[in-house]
């Protein structure tokens, strides 16, 4: 029990995924908190943050959501109330934000910024991963196999890629907006309606006969920890948002052995260490017969892994603690201290302008 | 007699007691949980569910001969049980007898007579003074809800299992036992479940928060987390 320790839970958001990102926050949130002082943070629509303790329950919700509103400097949490309260120290904290501003780095960003020892991806990784594009460019770099694509900004562009492809908005995530284009006809529909979610699309070659699996990461001390490749989605359609979250659709757990399972493995393995990343990532990827393609990353995954290392809650509670534990292992600032001490050189000692 | 019974999963057995009134069926996200991980058994008591109706009014020992004759014919030995309830007076039964079950977990616990004071004895007084006038009336107005929509032959068994109190059996339960008590449980209140955890040798209590005698549909989470916990 270290109930002396705070641990902020941050969650919602203004992305298309808040409300998974509230099932995954509050799942956390409640796995956590028998060995933490959780403290479940809501990220508004309005760019705020509030806090209740009714947020442990998915009741507290609906349409309405009543919370304190707080804010986050010095490594702590300060409340805004009558007066403004400056709350407790903060431990460590642990983002379960899917899309928008909540992954794309921006509240890793925030926290680093807070000195809040950050329990997941650093800003680089959830920056590059977010983004389908530059996602690419660094596994074609790492020699990370995957398919063929090309980049569309406007209407006009013309994919050099033999149809059917697909067309995904290159920053959103959860199969949001993503369509397969089957031929030249239906192309500038498509791209068109593709163009509203996002100002940059990835095209991407369509694989026919394929399977789909994902593999999930995290580092503990030294070593970085790589779950077995599980089977996601089989089958030859894409699977829409209603499709990925609707519990009747829920699959039996698959895991994939062999030199496919182990080719899976070490492609996360490499694409993790790589970006050097922290905190806990899924991989996903497609495959077809021997051939295995590097699909994309998520850098808060979908009740943060829960199911691919292991699918006993109490299981799962560990990872979620060695993920905050690790937080506070990692250096907060640059190793090596420097300092030029220009502003106290005799020529700027005194002086009260800048003028020369 | 035959009980209808749902199984699933592989490992070690885990079988579940569901509460008076209730059936299998209201385990079914703990069962789909627990499935992963060990094999899971949940059956209806005779006269619940899908199972036979009672030959005649049973007791609580009748409940738990009956089961150990079903859990024996299933070819179960030392299982792990979670009980809800009415299932715990068997539960608790069963494990005073014999030590037949590896770990208990007990939830929302029947089986402690701590309410019998004044208010109650003016009830019982009152029904008694009706019933000299009409039975019928008194049998349709006095009472709880849960004893007005029994049958005649289960209104004697609900009478012979609600009078029995079970402190002397829980003294003698030998495997460990962790007891889940919701603080908002107004069936089974709070006191009674700490009066268990006092009297069981080996038991844990864990209080949980904003949940009513039905936890595990209250906080399946924390439930299952607790259980598991317990259990490994």
């Amino acid at each position: 029990m270290q109930k002396n320790k705070t641990v902020v839970v941050f969650f919602g958001g203004d992305s298309y995924e808040r409300e998974v990102s509230v099932i995954t926050g509050v799942f956390c949130a409640n796995l956590l908190k028998e060995r933490y002082r959780v403290i479940p943070v809501y990220l508004n629509e309005d760019n705020g943050f509030s806090t209740s303790d009714r947020f442990f329950s998915l009741s507290a919700f609906g349409k309405e959501i009543e919370g304190k509103r707080v804010s986050f400097a010095f490594g702590e949490m300060f409340v805004f109330g009558k007066s403004f309260k400056r709350g407790e120290k903060i431990y460590a904290a642990l983002n379960c934000c899917h899309g928008g501003a909540g992954e794309d780095g921006s509240l890793s960003g925030y926290c680093a910024l807070c000195g809040i020892p950050f329990a997941s991806p650093p800003v680089p990784s959830s920056a590059i991963f977010m983004d389908k594009v530059y996602t690419k460019y660094l596994a074609l770099s790492l020699g990370i196999p995957t398919l063929k694509f090309f980049v569309a900004r406007r209407e006009e562009d013309i994919p050099n890629l033999s149809f059917p492809v697909v067309c995904k908005p290159a920053r959103l995530g959860s199969s949001i907006g993503i369509q397969r284009v089957e031929n030249q006809g239906e192309w500038e529909q498509k791209i068109s309606s593709a163009l509203a979610f996002d100002d940059k699309v990835l095209v991407e070659e369509y694989l026919l006969n394929k399977r789909e699996a994902t593999c999930a990461a995290y580092r503990k001390g030294d070593e970085i920890v790589v779950s077995p490749a599980v089977e996601s989605f089989a089958g030859e359609e894409i699977y829409s948002f209603a499709e990925k979250y609707d519990p009747a659709q829920k699959r039996e757990r698959t895991e994939i052995s062999g030199a496919v399972g182990e080719r899976i493995r070490d492609c996360t393995r490499t694409l993790y260490a790589q970006t050097d990343c922290t905190g806990l990532v899924r991989a996903d990827f497609f495959i077809a017969g021997e051939e295995v393609y590097f699909n994309e990353m998520n850098t808060v995954p979908g009740s943060l892994g829960y199911g691919l290392f292991t699918e006993r809650l109490t299981e799962q509670r560990e990872i979620l603690c060695d993920l905050v534990e690790q937080a506070r292992l990692l250096p907060q600032r640059q190793k090596a201290q420097f300092m030029a001490d220009i502003l106290n050189k005799k020529e700027y000692s005194g002086s009260t302008s800048c003028k020369f | 007699m035959e009980l209808s019974y749902l199984s699933k999963g592989k490992g070690k057995d885990l079988v579940f007691f569901h509460g008076y009134g209730a059936n299998k069926e209201c385990f079914l996200r703990q069962i789909d949980y627990f499935s992963r991980s060990y094999k899971v058994t949940a059956f209806d008591f005779p006269g619940f569910g899908k199972s036979d109706a009672l030959p005649f009014p049973f007791s609580v020992g009748d409940y738990a001969a009956v089961t150990e004759t079903f859990l024996s014919r299933q070819g179960i030995i030392k299982p792990f049980v979670v009980a809800h309830s009415f299932g715990a007076r068997v539960a608790v039964k069963m494990a005073a007898q014999k030590d037949v079950f590896d770990r208990l977990v007990l939830t929302g616990p029947a089986g402690i007579i701590d309410n019998r004071n004044a208010a109650y004895r003016l009830k019982i007084f009152k029904y008694r003074l009706l019933r000299r006038f009409s039975v019928r009336y008194a049998e349709a107005h006095c009472g709880s809800k849960e004893y007005r929509c029994l049958s005649p032959l289960m209104k004697e068994s609900y009478k012979k299992i609600v009078n029995e109190d079970l402190r002397l059996a829980a003294k003698r339960i030998r495997c460990p036992v962790l007891i889940l008590e919701g603080e908002k449980d107004s069936a089974t209140p709070l006191r009674q479940a700490k009066i268990y955890a006092e009297t069981i040798p080996k038991a844990k209590l864990v209080v949980m928060k904003n949940c009513t005698h039905f936890a595990f549909l209250d906080d399946p989470l924390a439930f299952q987390l607790s259980v598991e916990e317990f259990l490994s």
